[in-house]
């Protein structure tokens, strides 16, 4: 406030002349923009009227040093551009805030409602808690083979730990997975109920269950099937086991037989005899059985879980077959009870056509939420209802989701068998000149630090492919749309699926 | 240890092997390191890790607790043993190569 000129009580101060000389130097932009400031008095000019004092809070703090256009400036839209640009960005942001925010809430809401279960004490420390297990089947034409797990532990689980009900994931690693370690295992019961097949053997455990409890608590626990082919899966494991015979029966036996005698592995006739001894010495010497490959002998081992001990009486069982009667072929007339299903609705969106699905699910989590929250709800209450021939219905519309390429499934399985089979003639030539001593290590056999590949190493290999294709086409027989979800009609009243508590509070949004 | 248990009969010590003797010891010691660490992570995990909020409210175990503990049992045992079975193969190419890395 140095001015030359005497002070004005009543309105601002004329700026000084030298104050001017940058606003002049700068003129051409800052005059338009702001006429309201004086730039003093030009040359040929009378000096210009004093600006009008500016009123009521502005007044104040003009004092304070703000300048005069901050003081009267006026809010104003940004540009056309700016407003496209902040209204499109906006209104996504928002959207995905939006339905995160409402997925919490749900998922805060159902955890609340069922929280009080995981709060009771249990009866003693040995106390064992409900569990469920869960099958998710792969999807098909699916890289990944636990997405359904995946769906299940993000939108199901959270809500059986508020709950406290344990759960055990079945891990599908092929298309029809499901359907065998269900028929398996019903196959299991079947006999070990018939007494064809030795029962479990018990480990001695403090807090171990005695067999008809362990029943009772499967019952009580529950199945939870993610997506339709699951289902799908399930149920056909179901068919085999109750309606086939109660022969023994292991896939892997079955796929072992069917290949056993197609003449891959057939070799000239006159070598027949002492080629598996030279192929055996050949393994002997060739393959010094790395350390890795030898079981590893951890200080902890005792604590691994012993296995499944139906080995010996399974062995016992080949070498006598016991001839079964005819009539406990036949599925019992009744069919004992099975845990309760829980459906749980998934579609997974695959490939570059889909991608639209993909952007409305990532905006619409809060439909997923609610899903797998009513469901595991439903789960939890235990209310159940009978299943009917309506329940194979379910998920049906996830059926259009499927790739095109599910349907090539055999010609592509044909063609990869034929590519492998080709290719594998020739690795067994080779293998077996080696064994003979007709040839020598290649180049890249001496270079690299594997064992040498044997006859027995390319049947081994041969038998894990032929399992994947046979299981992989198995299972596609089954997911695939054509076929109808196995559904027996003689099923009506046995199994029952979860259903939503009729005492529906107020869980609407 | 064998100052407890052969302390009082000098000629018998003699039938112990040492040797074998520190493996069971090391051995003990080791599973009981695991059992503690075992403890320790999943009490900090499953008991209401928050003592606001009625840590030990019950005299017995909640179901919840229950069942997280169950699972962290098992979960801690897998890793173990996964990485157990990492280290041998570690060790073992350390051996043959005479490096301990990747």
């Amino acid at each position: 406030m140095s001015t030359p000129e005497p002070p004005s009580n009543a309105g601002p101060a004329v700026p000084p002349a030298p104050a001017a000389t940058p606003a002049a130097t700068g003129a051409p932009a800052a005059a338009d923009v702001k006429p309201a400031k004086p730039a003093g008095p030009l040359p040929g000019h009378a000096p210009r009227a004093p600006l009008p004092p500016l009123e009521g809070w502005r007044g104040a703090l003009e004092h304070t040093g703000l300048p005069r256009s901050w003081l009267n400036a006026k809010p104003r839209m940004p540009s056309r551009n700016w407003c496209i640009f902040l209204t499109v960005v906006g209104t996504i942001s928002y959207m995905y805030y939006d339905d995160r925010r409402q997925c919490k809430q749900i998922r805060q809401e159902y955890i609340d409602k069922v929280e009080y279960l995981s709060k009771q004490q249990m009866s003693g420390s040995l106390d064992i808690p409900r569990k469920v297990t869960v099958y998710g089947a792969r999807w098909p034409e699916d890289d990944e083979s636990d997405r359904a797990l995946r769906h299940f532990r993000k939108y199901v689980k959270p809500y059986l730990v508020a709950a406290a009900i344990d759960y055990d994931q079945v891990h599908a690693p092929l298309y029809g997975s499901i359907s065998r370690i269900v028929h398996a295992n019903t196959l299991r019961k079947r006999r070990q109920a018939l007494g064809l097949e030795a029962p479990d053997e018990l480990i001695s455990l403090p807090g171990q269950l005695d067999p008809a409890t362990a029943a009772q608590r499967e019952l009580e626990g529950g199945t939870i099937l993610v997506g339709r082919p699951a289902l799908k899966e399930y149920l056909s494991g179901l068919r085999a086991g109750w309606s086939g015979g109660v022969g023994e029966w292991s896939w892997e036996k079955d796929v072992t037989e069917d290949i056993k005698n197609d003449g891959v592995f057939d070799e000239p006739v006159m070598e027949a005899e002492q080629a598996p001894a030279a192929a055996a010495a050949a393994a002997d010497v060739a393959a010094p059985a790395p350390s890795t490959t030898a079981p590893s002998h951890t200080n902890l081992s005792f604590l691994a879980r012993p296995l499944p001990s139906a080995v010996p009486p399974q062995q016992g069982g080949q070498q006598q077959p016991i001839a079964i009667p005819e009539h406990l072929h036949a599925a019992p007339a009744q069919l004992p009870a099975q845990p309760p299903i829980l459906l749980v609705p998934f579609v997974n969106h695959l490939g570059f056509k889909q991608i639209p699905h993909m952007i409305y699910d990532f905006f619409t989590e809060r439909k997923r939420v609610k899903a797998g929250a009513e469901a595991a709800y439903a789960l939890i209450m235990s209310q159940t209802r009978p299943m009917d021939e309506a329940d194979s219905n379910f998920g049906i519309e996830a059926e259009q989701y499927y790739k095109k390429q599910y349907n090539q499934v055999p010609e592509r399985n044909k063609k990869a068998q034929d590519e492998y089979y080709t290719e594998l003639a020739k690795r067994i030539e080779s293998a077996r000149q080696f064994a003979r001593g007709e040839r020598d290590l290649t180049d890249d056999e001496k270079k690299s630090d594997k064992p040498i590949v044997t006859e027995e190493d390319l049947r081994a290999e041969r038998l894990k492919r032929e399992l994947r294709w046979h299981g992989g086409l198995e299972g596609w027989n089954i997911v695939k749309p054509a076929t109808p979800v196995a559904w027996q009609p003689e099923w009506d009243g046995w199994l029952r699926v979860f259903e939503q508590p009729s005492e529906v509070p107020e869980i609407d949004d | 240890m064998s100052f407890l248990f052969g302390g009082g009969a000098p000629r018998d010590a003699g039938a112990i092997d040492p040797v074998k003797m520190e493996m069971a010891v090391s051995e003990l010691d080791m599973i009981t390191d695991v059992f503690n660490r075992l403890v320790h992570s999943c009490h900090a995990k499953c008991i209401q890790p928050d003592p606001m909020k009625g840590r030990y409210a019950e005299g017995e175990l909640l179901k919840g607790e229950g069942v997280c503990i169950d699972r962290c049992t098992a979960k801690f045992f897998e890793v173990n043993k996964k990485v157990g079975e990492r280290m041998q193969t570690m060790g073992g190419a350390a051996q043959s190569t005479g490096s301990f890395g990747r």
